[in-house]
């Protein structure tokens, strides 16, 4: 924690904060010249000054010239400190790749390149959002590192993870540098997946049972086929790949002609939320049995399919059902 | 709350050793002990032998350590108290090195630490120590703020050393130029006792012990006109009273008549700068009579300097004096009593000797002391070992033992005089002193230490006279260690110094050489407030504000910019591959050629169009390009060495190649 935090200037912090990122156009790739690199002393620098004043005393009250030396030294040091954290940032190029999706109340990572300057090593980056874990890394024996900083997910939709902070210590940790970058990535948060009654079919009322059972029981096993992208790593053989005979995909049969619709209506009892958290749940349980279904919410309809495009068709739609007009014009802002 | 890495605590450990050794020697043992347990202890914590101890142990050991500060200090408030008390808190949390911030206040304090040392100890060994201890803890501080999965503990040192090293061109800037000012509040080393030199009382044998030390007094380096050595008389303190045995400085020395005895028609001045060790006293030196007293001295009636403050460290002062000069032509009643006053009843052998002369030479001064130093000269001895007197020292002194040191003809000439009713009295002082022709000063020490007499001459003021010369006339031409060198009880104190200050030829010059640097390192480090002025009017004509701003400035921006500029242009990427090296080598040098390599090229396509602009290079650079490739693609390791022999190959080829576009204005 940093003592401005500490000295409770967090608003002068925020304002300073929103006044830097004003001052640059969202760029995916920056490089961190003295334009946008702050520094300050830390909290630690700030009891190395007082140390400093602790010793240009003794060396006045004894005159000792070593003692004055020895002050010198270390004045000396701390200002050599500032120019040695500055460059620790300084000349870093930072980009921003991209956000991964993620289901609400997890982290979303997001993928970030750092490019170190020309022969020189940056150590100790630490890099946040304003939720989550930072992340510390050095680039001293790589020049190019991407990392992936997690951001805590609560709510479904687009998420912002606000401005990244990079910041440093390094060498002495007299000195905080640091530099606010609008990076411009988001992740799609899909509801969380909550279990809930057992959806209805879109068909009629009385054939329910037997394709209800289908596609809720365990079908029949039919054997495998050749992995291939996209097909969901639930539905792997593993114990096949650990025998060393390559990915395979288990296939079960009589699945192919159902149709389930997951929909909105059918789960009267729940709310708006918890509606999106059991079609979510019930979509992944479909997805995983190669079980084709449909969605209907309110304004969308998506007609039965099964596959991974299907699959994140549906998560899309249930992540943004209503508030896709407020958040989609971002895109249109980047670049 | 970050925790420290392994590697850091080790550090922690390295850079508590570093700050507390130099104190070692005059803390109490057991805080020694004390500063050796802990750090054992914390190792056996690191390596896991031994649990964090339980908050009972440590509140146990934090009793235990205070009271033993409390016996140990508890008459001394000054800087050895607060010293102990802050060795002992390191040594405390030591122990309990865990996080962060202990680590930051361990190493903040070690960095006080290490200048407090510099309160006992300041020899150029004792400085490049403590740099030594400071790259330690900024290694140290490094080490806590670097990946804690990095162990090597080479690497927070190669940083330190560079940073340190990166530093000291500002700090000589702000050491040359940063103002000194005197001390804020008043402080004291408790050190006491006096250190070895002259004192206020004078027995006859007191000087002799003087004899047995090679430690410095003072050291002299004159702007101009050096004193012949017989002139060298450095005048310290005045013996005015006797009691019979021995002579003593008055009581009430500082305070009477501020101004000193009256200087008249003074000739042949001196300028002169001295640097005088601490003594705990307040008296100075001074040679002969110097015509004003700098700040923070004054006179002596007897007009020798002291100074107002117990002289606890070394200082120095200018002075101007006078080598002729009248002192006090006119005596006041009281002051003529004064200087003749003896105690009744004693040495009355003496006095009835000096009446008796006195009636000889017709009661005329100058005939009767020439009368007493010819008899001094014709049978009596100069030694270092005189026998013990009597009751009666003069008496002994002058009718049984007949030989003696300084102090004994000093006291028994002045005894004398007052016995014949003429004002006299003993000086004490230096005389003499080395000459050190490398850095051109006189090195005094306590070894040269000197009494000799001054008696009142009606319309002459006082009149040195100096028995010891009567007696030993190469005492007062030669140095000190040369006339002593064969007797054995010279430097007895010191076997070793002996040896050091004896001795001939290189030896000798060797010493010198030493000498010289320390009197530059107490002159030019040491002792800079005393310099500081006159060497920036040297360097800047009259000293303003303005140009003491830009003084402050101009190296600043040039130091900070040199800094900048090693921190930031990064450094060569040099390949540690020895291939990748040699084949760097050939490239830059094709590219010099007129032929760059494009990043996105391989060393094929690169070969045809190096081919195409130097045919010559054909054959060479195709083999080159081929292992390359066998290498690079094909897998085959073995041929490595090859590819290097290739490379080399190339490159050879290459300096026969002239560039083509020297070729074309050739044409």
């Amino acid at each position: 924690m940093s003592w401005v935090e500490v000295a409770g200037i967090v608003r002068l912090s925020r304002v300073l904060r929103n006044w830097s990122l004003k001052r640059f156009p969202r760029r995916r790739t920056v490089r961190l010249t003295q334009n946008r690199i702050y520094i300050l002393p830390s909290a630690a620098g700030v009891g190395f000054i007082f140390l400093l004043l602790m010793l240009l005393l003794l060396a006045i009250n004894y005159e000792s010239n070593l003692a004055y030396g020895l002050t010198f030294m270390l004045v000396s040091l701390f200002i050599l400190s500032i120019i040695q954290t500055y460059a620790n940032l300084a000349g870093l190029e930072v980009t921003a790749l991209r956000g991964h999706t993620c289901y609400a109340g997890e982290p979303a990572g997001f993928t970030l390149e750092l490019r170190a300057a020309k022969g020189r090593d940056h150590e100790q980056l630490v890099l946040s959002w304003d939720r989550g874990t930072p992340l510390t890394l050095d680039l001293t024996d790589q020049r190019v590192a991407q990392v992936e900083l997690a951001c805590p997910a609560l709510r479904r939709g687009w998420l912002d993870p606000g401005p990244l902070k990079l910041e440093t210590h390094f060498p002495l940790g007299l000195f905080r540098a640091w530099t606010w970058l609008d990076t411009g990535l988001r992740a799609l948060v899909y509801p969380k997946p909550i279990a809930c009654r057992v959806p209805d079919s879109g068909g009629g009322e009385g054939a329910m049972d037997a394709r209800r059972t289908r596609a809720l029981g365990f079908e029949d096993f039919n054997g495998f086929s050749r992995y291939e992208n996209g097909v969901s790593l639930h539905q792997v053989a593993w114990k096949v790949y650990a025998r060393g005979q390559g990915l395979h995909v288990k296939q079960y049969a009589g699945t192919a002609s159902d149709e389930v619709w997951l929909d909105w209506d059918h789960w009267l009892a729940l709310n708006e939320e918890e509606r999106l958290s059991g079609i979510c749940y019930w979509a992944l349980e479909f997805t995983q049995r190669e079980q084709p279904f449909g969605v209907r919410l309110p304004g969308v309809s998506l007609m039965p399919a099964s596959g991974e495009a299907h699959r994140l068709r549906v998560l899309r739609a249930l992540a943004l059902f209503g508030q896709e007009a407020s958040a989609c014009d971002r895109s249109a802002v980047r670049r | 709350m970050r925790q420290i890495s392994r590697a850091a605590v080790i550090w922690q450990l390295i850079a508590f050793a570093g700050v507390v050794i130099p104190h070692v020697s005059w803390l109490p043992f057991w805080l020694g002990g004390l500063c050796l347990v802990t750090p054992a202890v914390r190792l056996m914590i690191h390596t896991g032998r031994w649990p964090l101890p339980h908050w009972s142990v440590k509140l146990l050991l934090i009793l235990a350590v205070a009271a033993g500060l409390l016996l140990s200090f508890s008459r001394e408030t000054g800087m050895n108290a607060t010293v102990a008390l802050l060795v002992a808190g390191l040594a405390l949390k030591m122990i309990e090195i865990y996080h962060r911030r202990d680590a930051l206040v361990l190493l903040y304090v070690a960095l006080f630490v290490c200048a407090t040392s510099f309160l006992y100890h300041q020899s150029i060994a004792m400085a490049l120590y403590a740099l030594f201890s400071v790259v330690l803890v900024i290694a140290a501080l490094n080490s806590i703020y670097q990946d804690p999965q990095r162990t090597d503990l080479i690497r927070p040192l190669r940083r330190s050393l560079r940073l340190v090293s990166l530093s000291i061109p500002l700090m000589l800037v702000l050491f040359v130029l940063f103002p000194r000012i005197g001390p804020l509040w008043s402080v004291s080393m408790n050190q006491q006792r006096a250190l070895s030199g002259l004192s206020d009382t004078m027995a006859p044998g007191d000087i002799s012990q003087l004899t047995k030390s090679a430690a410095l007094a003072f050291r002299v380096s004159f702007d101009r006109e050096i004193p012949e050595p017989a002139q060298r008389y450095w005048r310290s303190l005045i013996y005015t009273e006797f009691d019979g045995r021995s002579w003593r400085v008055p009581a009430e020395y500082d305070r009477r008549s501020p101004g000193g005895e009256s200087l008249l028609e003074v000739e042949r001045l001196l300028s002169y700068e001295v640097i005088y060790e601490p003594t705990n006293r307040h008296w100075l030196v001074a040679l002969d009579q110097p015509l004003s007293a700098p700040q923070g001295m004054r006179f002596s009636p007897g007009h020798t300097l002291y100074s107002l403050r117990a002289v606890d460290r070394r200082q120095s002062y200018r002075l101007r004096s006078a080598l002729e000069y009248r002192l006090q032509p006119i005596l006041s009643g009281r002051d003529h009593t004064a200087y003749t006053q003896l105690p009744d009843g004693s040495n009355r052998r003496a006095r009835e000797l000096a009446l008796q002369r006195w009636q000889e030479v017709d009661q005329d001064p100058e005939r009767f002391v020439a009368r007493v130093l010819a008899q001094f000269n014709r049978a009596f001895t100069y030694t270092l070992t005189p026998p013990p007197l009597g009751q009666d020292p003069i008496d002994g002194f002058l009718f049984d033992s007949r030989q003696g040191f300084c102090g004994h003809y000093a006291g028994a000439l002045a005894f004398l005089l007052r016995s014949v009713g003429i004002p006299a009295r003993v000086v004490g002082g230096y005389q003499g002193g080395e000459w050190n022709p490398y850095e051109r000063y006189i090195t005094v020490r306590q070894y040269d230490a000197h009494a000799w007499v001054e008696y009142w001459l009606d319309g002459r003021g006082w009149v040195r006279v100096d028995p010891t010369a009567a007696v030993s006339p190469e005492r007062v031409v030669e140095a000190a260690d040369q006339v002593f060198a064969r007797d054995p009880a010279f430097l007895a104190d010191t076997p070793l110094a002996r040896w050091r200050f004896g001795g001939s030829g290189w030896v000798v010059d060797l010493r010198r050489q030493i000498d010289a640097l320390n009197f530059n390192w107490h002159r030019w480090v040491l002792n800079y407030q005393g310099q500081q002025m006159e060497l920036l009017t040297r360097l800047m004509g009259q000293v303003s504000v303005l140009k003491m701003v830009f003084a402050l400035l101009l190296p600043f921006s040039l130091v900070m910019l040199f800094m900048a500029w090693t921190q930031l242009k990064g450094r060569r990427a040099k390949p540690r591959d020895p291939v990748d090296r040699a084949l760097q080598r050939l490239l830059s040098r094709l590219a010099r050629l007129g032929v760059p390599r494009c990043s996105d090229e391989t060393l094929q396509t690169y070969t045809a169009r190096v081919v195409a602009e130097y045919p010559e290079m054909r054959s060479s650079m195709e083999v080159l390009a081929r292992l390359d490739e066998a290498v690079r693609y094909a897998g085959q390791s073995a041929q490595a060495r090859d590819l290097l022999a290739a490379i080399n190959d190339c490159y050879r080829a290459l300096r026969a190649v002239r560039p083509v576009s020297a070729e074309n204005e050739v044409k």
